[in-house]
């Protein structure tokens, strides 16, 4: 019966603040469990009705975050378009406010129906538990977007009481807690006032790029510990999401690195279908001169990537930043071949730190420069932004930049003494409670209350 | 689970809970101690600024004092008032920065008066925020009376660092304020500052700061009410200025109209200066905020502001076009 207080403690921290947000909650989870029980009735061989099942779902689903995401948007576009044509539309904008978690929670039930249709996973017939899968409160607004089949089992059997368990979990929490507090709401006094007013920024554009890439990972890792923390001491391990991404030597390793529920959720929901269609769909070997393989894959990234860039946010700067990333893949294995030829005549390949170095220096610049995108409330705004950059310092914010880039070598510095320390663990648990004290009083003391929520959250 | 060793975890458990709050009260007591030292010597190495000002008004003879805060430092260009208040005004000395308030401003009337005595004209720049303003420790910090620059007293919290959070908060600005200075080279030796200040034309306009579209919903903004955290020490200023016989002259500077439709109880705030000049019957009051008398329309003419927004500067157009005109007002004052 844990699964009842579990269930109330996240129906209402999800109608704590908006109960309306329940709605949308209840409604995907009860047409998900119904579908997903249709399905797991229907026998493997009623392939049409099962598809059928299916697409109702989806279409429920995705139709849902739709609503509630996309119809400014799709109104804009409507309208931009019919611009193209010479026709004036002025429609009003629906002022709708995002349903806590709708993003994740969608994937997460739409994941869920897929692994069903597909009997990777059996169809969940208790409807607490399922309930539960899909509110969980830790992971509600901001994931991990777990599978069922991994979660739903550690749902019914959580650890049992373990002081060992209570402290890492503590310890996550308060890393977590650190992150955002300290270090993600420092660099943002520093980012948003560069953001804010690009000329006459010069290098400080730069830099704020830099640190913005910074700043939105210790915001996202640090509620994703602070999630994954609270998992571990209500006695549920959660899937890791973050694996120092900023440490890859390619933009492909990036995404196994960043985000890694999301970003596995889209490899395996909606790349892997896309590419094999298309292969399959192509019977002959070449296409333009191209290997279909290689066809496919440009094919099938393009259109994640883009969807991916939609899923954060509904406007352009976000499919710009979708778009950057796919070409950013694309262009990387298709010069795959090129860059081993160049690595190996200018003797970078027989130097591997100095190799792999500038493999990390160039990836973190090129993800740092899709931030700007990312982060720019506007296309017009991100496009200012790179307009005014130069490198020719600037006299303003010099203080908080300083702070900010002193921070991040420190967090850096740190995290990188926590994965070399990982064979010395655990420490004693006197030790690891001091540790925490210590964590809290500087979470206190240099905390940054700057009123930012969670950047994820919003999404 | 056997009972012994559950019973083991809970002793665990308790033990390491006990360590937490042991840990948690000394290294709490321990911060704390040493941020107050921190911030005692960081505050207390700033009375250099009364020997500098000493040494920089002696030989020179000041007869008119502008005082304010951000908005005054932008607004009125002390070269423009010499040259167009003459023969009223011949020689003005600025003081006006964010974060110097009503208490900041008495402390350095006091000591301008020590070194460079009374002022003829005394030109004050009034905020429609006047009664919220907190002058900034840094700035509290140049005299050295005891009582100036401590801050005050802390709310309750369970830990010494979550009471005095704010105050250490303000700290870690200021300091970051000080290397912004440092690093931009605006902080130089006080007499530059002061001649800075006495030669600064402002910055040109910024069109990309300004909110100048009305928005669908906006926050409005009402006035703080008397006497706020200094509306004592203003009081006090005006006193003092009284007794010593000098004249004082509350200028409401132009908002950009988005602001001024913003701070939607500037009626209220103009009639509450009409009432300080008819109890202190030294002080005149001058409303350049007011349509009818500047264009508050223009966008060229400020660098800042807007709808939403209860603060905006003018820009050197702007400071340019208010000091002429204020220079003609105030040639225009009875003599006293």
């Amino acid at each position: 019966m844990r699964w009842a207080p579990l269930l109330a403690a996240s129906l209402f921290f999800v109608g704590f603040a908006r109960p309306v947000d329940l709605v949308p909650l209840a409604l995907a989870t009860a047409v998900t469990y119904g579908i997903a029980l249709r399905l797991a009735s229907l026998p493997a061989w009623s392939t049409a009705a099962r598809r059928r099942w299916l697409l109702l779902g989806t279409v429920a689903l995705v139709g849902g975050l739709a609503a509630a995401k996309y119809l400014n948007f799709l109104e804009e576009m409507v309208s931009q378009a019919a611009a193209l044509f010479g026709a004036r539309l002025s429609l009003q904008p629906v002022h709708l406010l995002l349903p806590l978690g709708i993003s994740f929670y969608t994937f997460r039930l739409l994941g869920y129906l897929l692994d069903v249709y597909h009997r990777r996973v059996e169809a969940e017939r208790h409807a607490g538990y399922f309930g539960l899968f899909a509110a969980f409160f830790p992971q509600v607004s901001a994931g991990p977007i777990e599978r069922a089949r991994d979660f739903l089992p550690r749902l019914k059997s959580p650890e049992r009481f373990d002081i060992d368990r209570l402290a890492s979990g503590a310890t996550q929490v308060a890393w977590g807690l650190f992150k955002k507090a300290v270090i993600a709401n420092r660099l943002a006094v520093f980012v948003d006032q560069v953001f804010a007013a690009p000329p006459g920024q010069g290098l400080n554009l730069v830099v704020a790029a830099w640190l913005y890439a910074v700043q939105i990972y210790c915001d996202f890792s640090g509620y994703t510990d602070i999630a994954i923390g609270l998992s571990r001491l209500l006695g549920y391990q959660s899937a890791p999401n973050f694996d120092a991404p900023y440490a890859s030597r390619s933009v492909a390793e990036f995404w196994t690195r960043w985000h890694m529920s999301l970003s596995f959720w889209f490899r395996d929901y909606l790349f892997l279908p896309l590419s094999y269609a298309a292969t399959r769909r192509e019977r002959r070997d070449t296409f333009l001169g191209l290997r279909v393989e290689t066809l496919a894959y440009v094919q099938a990234t393009a259109v994640t990537m883009v969807l991916c860039g939609l899923w954060h946010g509904a406007s352009w700067s976000f499919v710009t930043w979708g778009a950057l990333h796919a070409l950013y893949l694309i262009g990387g294995q298709l010069s795959r071949r090129v860059r081993r030829r160049v690595a190996r005549r200018t003797g970078l390949a027989s130097r591997p730190s100095l190799h792999r170095a500038l493999q990390v220096v160039v990836t973190f610049n090129l993800v740092s420069f899709a931030w700007i995108f990312f982060r720019a409330p506007t296309l017009a705004k991100a496009l200012e932004y790179l307009h005014y950059m130069q490198i020719k310092p600037s006299a303003t914010g010099m203080g908080h930049m300083i702070v900010g880039v002193g921070l991040v070598a420190a967090f850096l510095l740190a995290e990188w003494i926590c994965r070399r320390a990982a064979p010395f663990r655990p420490l004693p648990l006197p030790v690891r409670a001091g540790l925490l004290a210590a964590t809290a009083c500087a979470i206190v003391l240099f905390g940054v209350d700057a009123g930012n929520e969670f950047i994820y959250v919003r999404f | 689970m056997s009972s012994s060793t559950s019973g083991s975890e809970v002793r665990r458990g308790l033990a390491a809970l006990a360590c937490f709050f042991v840990a948690l009260g000394v290294l709490d007591r321990g911060l704390s101690w040493t941020m107050l030292a921190l911030e005692s010597r960081y505050y207390s190495g700033g009375n250099q600024f009364e020997r500098q000002l000493a040494g920089y008004l002696s030989g020179r003879n000041f007869d008119t004092l502008v005082l304010g805060t951000s908005r005054t430092s932008e607004g009125i260009i002390p070269l423009l008032l010499e040259a167009e208040g003459r023969p009223r005004i011949s020689s003005v000395f600025k003081e006006a920065y964010q974060g110097k308030g009503p208490r900041y401003q008495l402390e350095f009337y006091r000591l301008f008066r020590k070194y460079a005595g009374r002022p003829r004209l005394l030109v004050y720049g009034v905020d429609y925020f006047l009664y919220s303003i907190q002058s900034d420790r840094r700035w509290m910090s140049r005299f050295s009376s005891a009582e100036s620059w401590k801050p005050p007293a802390p709310r309750r919290a369970p830990l010494l660092l979550l009471q005095r959070k704010h105050q250490h908060d303000v700290f870690f600005n200021d300091l970051i304020d000080d290397i912004n200075d440092r690093a931009g080279r605006k902080v130089a030796p006080a007499t530059d500052t002061f001649e800075q200040s006495r030669r600064y034309l402002g910055v040109p306009a910024d069109r990309s700061r300004l909110v100048i579209e009305k928005p669908l919903s906006y926050k409005r903004s009402r006035m703080p009410r008397p006497p706020g955290p200094e509306g004592a020490a203003f009081e006090r200023l005006l006193a003092e200025t009284g007794a010593d016989g000098v004249p004082v002259v509350l200028v409401s500077l132009p908002d950009y109209v988005g602001t001024y439709r913003t701070n939607v109880e500037l009626a209220t705030f103009h009639e509450h200066l009409r009432e300080l000049s008819r109890r202190y019957p030294h002080v005149t009051v001058l409303i350049y905020n007011d349509p009818r008398r500047f264009d508050l329309d223009d966008p060229s003419l400020f660098i800042d502001g807007g709808w939403g927004r209860t603060n905006s500067h003018l820009s050197t157009a702007g400071a340019a076009e208010l000091s002429r005109m204020l220079a003609r007002d105030l040639a225009r004052l009875p003599a006293r």
